[in-house]
Parts: C-alpha cells; sequence; structure tokens
C-alpha cells in the first residue's frame, strides 16, 4: 500500500510538470508580432485607383442600404472595407468588393464569400479554380457562381492570409497555423469581384482582365498588400514590426 | 467545522491530502485562464451560451460520482496507457491555447483528464465517470467553418418545411433560399434560428435527462438520443413559423419583440413537450414489447 502510494506521488508529480510544461510551452509558441502593423497606414479607398487600363468608377451606382445589424457585424470583422463598381471599356459593369481584417484569429476570420452569399440567401455553386497572372506568378483565384431567384451572380475572388493567398477555406486555416508557429498574427484580406450576368463564362474572363487590369495599375506597395507577401522577410528588419514584438 | 475522523472518509475530502492535489493545480494552471477567457469571449454570445452551464454540470457530476469511481475495487494505475495520453493532451493544450485553437485547446481538457484516472487510478474509475466526462464535449466550442457547413443545410431545411405548412394553411408566403416572404414582410432565417447550437443544447440536456432518470431499457435511451435531432429540428420549424405568424399578424416590431424576448423559450418549450412525447410513446412501445416477449 505504502508503495504503491509513493509511486502515485511519483507519477503525480510527474503529470504537474508535464502540465506546467504545457503551459510554458504555449506563451511561448503565442504569436505576438502582428502583420497588419506593416500596413496600418495604408487607405484602400486612396491606393485603389478610381480609373486604370480602360476602367473608370461608375459615379451612379447605387449605393447599397446594408441593413443595421448586417453593418454591425462587417465593422467587428474588418478594419477597412471597399465597395465600388467599375464600368469597363465596352461599357461592362464590374463590382469590385475588398474587406480587410487586422488578425486572422477564430471570430475575427475572413468571412469567405461561400458563406456570405447563402447567408444572405443564395444559392452557391462552386466553379473552377482559375488564376490571374501577375509579374511571373499565377494569383490563384476561386470562380463561385451566385443565384437568388432570376439573378445571377458570377463571382471571382481571391484571399490573403499574411504572406499567402489562398483559394480555399481548408488552406485558410493552414497557411494561418504556419504563420503563427512562426510568431506571426497574420492579417487577412478578400478580394472579390462579381457582375451581374447570364452568362458565367464571358463573365469570368471580364472579371480576370478586371483583376490583371488593376493589379498591374497599382503601385507595388498596395499590390504586395493586395496579393502579398507582406512579411519581414520580404521587408526585412521593419522597425514597425519589432515595435509590436515583447 | 470542526475537522472529524469520519470526514477522512469520504473520498473527496482524502483527495485534498492526496497526490490528486498535484495534478489538480496544474489543471488549475492550464485551464483557469482558458475558461476565463471563454467566459470573456463566445461563451458571452447566444450560439455558445450553453458551455458555461455544460461545464458546471459536468463538474457537479464528476464530484457526485467522485467517490464511487475512487473506490472501485482492484483497480490498478495504467502508467502505460496513460502517459501517451498525457503528452497527446499536452500538445494538443500548447498548440491550441497559443494558436486560437479553442477545439484543441479546449478538448485537451478530456484527454487531459482520461490520461490522469489512468494513471492516478485506472480504467475502473474511468468507467464509473464515462459520462460527465462525454458530457463535456458538449462544451467544446466547435471551428466556425464546421457550423456553418453544418448550419447552412439546415437552415434551408427548416425554412423549406416552414414555407410549406404556412403555405398549405393558406398564408401568402414564399420563399426564396432562407429568406421568407409573408405579406408586406421578409425574413431571414438566420443561423441562430436554424441551430445547430441549440441541437446541440438540447442533446445535452436529453443525455443528462437519461442520465439521471436511469431508464433501465436500453432501447428507450438509445432511441430517445437518436431522436432529440428531429426534434430539435421540428422545435426550430414550430419557432420560425411562430415568428413568422407574429411578424405577420401583429407588424414587424412585435415580431422583432417576440424575436429578442421569446423566441428560445418558444423554442425550448416546444423540444421540451415533444421529448416527453416522444418518451412517452416510447415507454409504450417498450412496455408492450416487454409484455409480448
Amino acid at each position: 500500500m505504502r508503495l504503491l502510494s509513493n509511486a502515485m506521488w511519483r507519477h503525480a508529480a510527474g503529470a504537474l510538470v508535464l502540465m506546467l510544461g504545457a503551459v510554458v510551452a504555449a506563451q511561448a509558441l503565442t504569436p505576438r508580432s502582428r502583420l497588419a502593423a506593416l500596413s496600418s497606414d495604408l487607405k484602400l479607398e486612396a491606393a485603389i485607383p478610381d480609373t486604370f487600363g480602360g476602367w473608370r468608377v461608375d459615379p451612379n451606382a447605387f449605393v447599397q442600404v446594408i441593413n443595421p445589424q448586417q453593418l454591425a457585424l462587417l465593422n467587428t470583422l474588418y478594419a477597412q472595407t471597399l465597395t465600388r463598381t467599375y464600368i469597363g471599356p465596352a461599357g461592362e459593369r464590374v463590382m469590385l468588393s475588398i474587406a480587410y481584417g487586422t488578425a486572422q484569429a477564430g471570430e475575427l476570420e475572413l468571412h469567405r464569400p461561400e458563406v456570405c452569399y447563402v447567408a444572405q440567401g443564395f444559392a452557391i455553386q462552386a466553379g473552377a479554380h482559375s488564376s490571374v497572372p501577375q509579374d511571373g506568378r499565377a494569383v490563384p483565384v476561386q470562380r463561385l457562381l451566385a443565384r437568388l431567384g432570376g439573378r445571377s451572380e458570377p463571382i471571382s475572388y481571391w484571399m490573403r492570409v499574411g504572406d499567402d493567398v489562398i483559394p480555399s477555406g481548408v488552406q485558410q486555416q493552414v497557411s494561418r497555423l504556419k504563420q503563427g508557429l512562426r510568431g506571426w498574427i497574420p492579417d487577412g484580406l478578400l478580394f472579390r469581384v462579381s457582375t451581374l450576368s447570364a452568362d458565367p463564362a464571358a463573365a469570368y474572363a471580364q472579371q480576370e482582365r478586371f483583376m490583371a487590369d488593376l493589379l498591374q495599375a497599382v503601385d507595388p506597395r498596395t499590390r504586395r498588400f493586395l496579393i502579398g507577401p507582406v512579411s519581414p522577410s520580404h521587408t526585412p528588419g521593419d522597425p514597425r514590426l519589432a515595435a509590436t514584438a515583447p | 467545522m470542526a475537522v472529524t475522523p469520519e470526514m477522512f472518509r469520504d473520498a473527496r475530502v482524502r483527495a485534498l491530502a492526496s497526490p490528486w492535489l498535484l495534478p489538480a493545480a496544474g489543471l488549475l494552471a492550464m485551464y483557469g485562464p482558458s475558461f476565463f477567457d471563454l467566459l470573456n469571449g463566445i461563451w458571452r454570445t447566444d450560439e455558445q451560451g450553453h458551455g458555461p452551464i455544460v461545464l458546471g454540470i459536468s463538474l457537479w457530476l464528476l464530484y457526485r460520482s467522485w467517490p464511487q469511481a475512487m473506490a472501485v475495487p482492484g483497480d490498478r494505475p495504467r502508467p502505460l496507457v496513460a502517459w501517451p495520453l498525457l503528452l497527446l493532451a499536452a500538445g494538443f493544450y500548447a498548440l491550441g491555447r497559443s494558436q486560437g485553437i479553442l477545439i484543441l485547446e479546449i478538448g485537451s481538457l478530456l484527454w487531459m483528464l482520461v490520461g490522469l484516472l489512468m494513471l492516478l487510478r485506472g480504467p475502473g474509475a474511468l468507467k464509473t465517470l464515462w459520462f460527465p466526462l462525454f458530457f463535456m464535449i458538449f462544451m467544446i466550442p466547435l471551428p466556425g467553418a464546421l457550423v456553418d457547413a453544418l448550419t447552412q443545410p439546415m437552415k434551408l431545411a427548416v425554412s423549406y418545411v416552414a414555407e410549406n405548412i404556412l403555405y398549405r394553411v393558406g398564408y401568402p408566403i414564399s420563399r426564396t433560399g432562407v429568406i421568407l416572404q409573408i405579406g408586406q414582410y421578409q425574413l431571414l432565417v438566420a443561423d441562430a434560428c436554424a441551430g445547430l447550437h441549440t441541437l446541440f443544447t438540447l442533446e445535452a440536456l436529453g443525455l443528462l435527462y437519461l442520465n439521471l432518470v436511469r431508464h433501465a431499457s436500453v432501447v428507450r435511451n438509445v432511441a430517445l438520443a437518436v431522436l432529440i435531432v428531429p426534434i430539435s429540428f421540428c422545435a426550430n420549424v414550430i419557432r420560425v413559423m411562430v415568428l413568422t405568424l407574429i411578424t405577420f399578424h401583429f407588424g414587424d416590431e412585435a415580431g422583432q419583440g417576440f424575436l429578442h424576448g421569446f423566441a428560445g423559450l418558444v423554442l425550448f418549450m416546444a423540444a421540451l413537450l415533444l421529448i416527453t412525447g416522444a418518451d412517452s410513446l416510447l415507454r409504450l412501445g417498450v412496455r408492450h414489447k416487454g409484455a409480448a416477449t
């Protein structure tokens, strides 16, 4: 009995050491450098040009009235949002929507359009993966088709989580985890364009042309803000990041 | 209160002066901050509001069955099973806590408790305490992506059924996706209405009910546990229909008032009635079968 009790104390002490070790490890692994600190002065409203490559902002685009609950959610999720309608060279209309959040964690994660549109009552059909060429790299783009009654809305979007541009939700988590373990709290950006069109194939081509034109037109810093990379390994020794480290 | 020798016969009191003291301190260091964060965070929201209740009930159930678990005769520790479990739990915790993955962080508590029981007492104690440990699963917050994936089809189904019933009885109602249009009003069936979380809460309450009542019939227990899923669905349909009808007959304001005041109550009343109803039917069925054999 005595022996058993001694062994129990030993095991219990071992368990306690393991548990305290887990607490210390969790503390050490917690990311503290906010990548968003690198772009805190970038304002989408000013950084995205009104006119470029034959596209111009539609001055008469009707201002969307968003219901107050929806607006409150958007404001808690995102630090910046930009919604514009552009008219193309042939009179085509493309709706651009950018949402930016400073920290990708738990409840503050970017909401993917697959989820958002369905929550609004749309039926969503996932389309193919595509890509937009930019400076020798291919930016992966996800295509969707949203339908509500007689309304058909082809959508193309990409998401940037910290350094990575990612096409799917699973990779959103993987990417966040990967960067988190390097000590970074990644920011997140959703770049979405859509058109009202009954001809999805033509609409996707139009959207990708718009995306490529826009990426070409913006300055390098804004481009990095839109498609990454933004991390210190690409902008070495940035003091703003050091300032947020513990 | 004077300390008497009798008090030490209670295993709960003896645990205070036993090796259990050490892991108890460890658990507090690990999960104290976790639960503090939860209580100040997502456990305050409607969707995860059942979390603290489940935690409280689990702890109470553990406390209640503790003496029994410590007194299982012939129980021997199994360190070779326990240590891998504890290491796994510690790893899950470190990863989950640091990277904000709640399913790992809070889920690791279960593995930790199972490991500790195997380390310090043995499989007999684990068997005695299986229900409170199993019950804790319901307090683990699910990842948002999973909740969304499961909630969307439920929302559509709830809207579809509510629309069809109201249409059959003659209301001017139509539906586009999850948006119901009745008269001049438009209602969006929100996440909360379709209620994956209400399903979880109801399932948890149902299991607790079964555990406390302790029916002898296994058939009846299992059947009722499974039936809670469709019951929760029906309760949600009833809630959406009641909300729709109130909005239609008494206006938007009344509907909103109902939504924030009584919708949850109606849901749980409906679910409770359905559960007791199903239980009574099952009892009849089981008794009838018992008499026949």
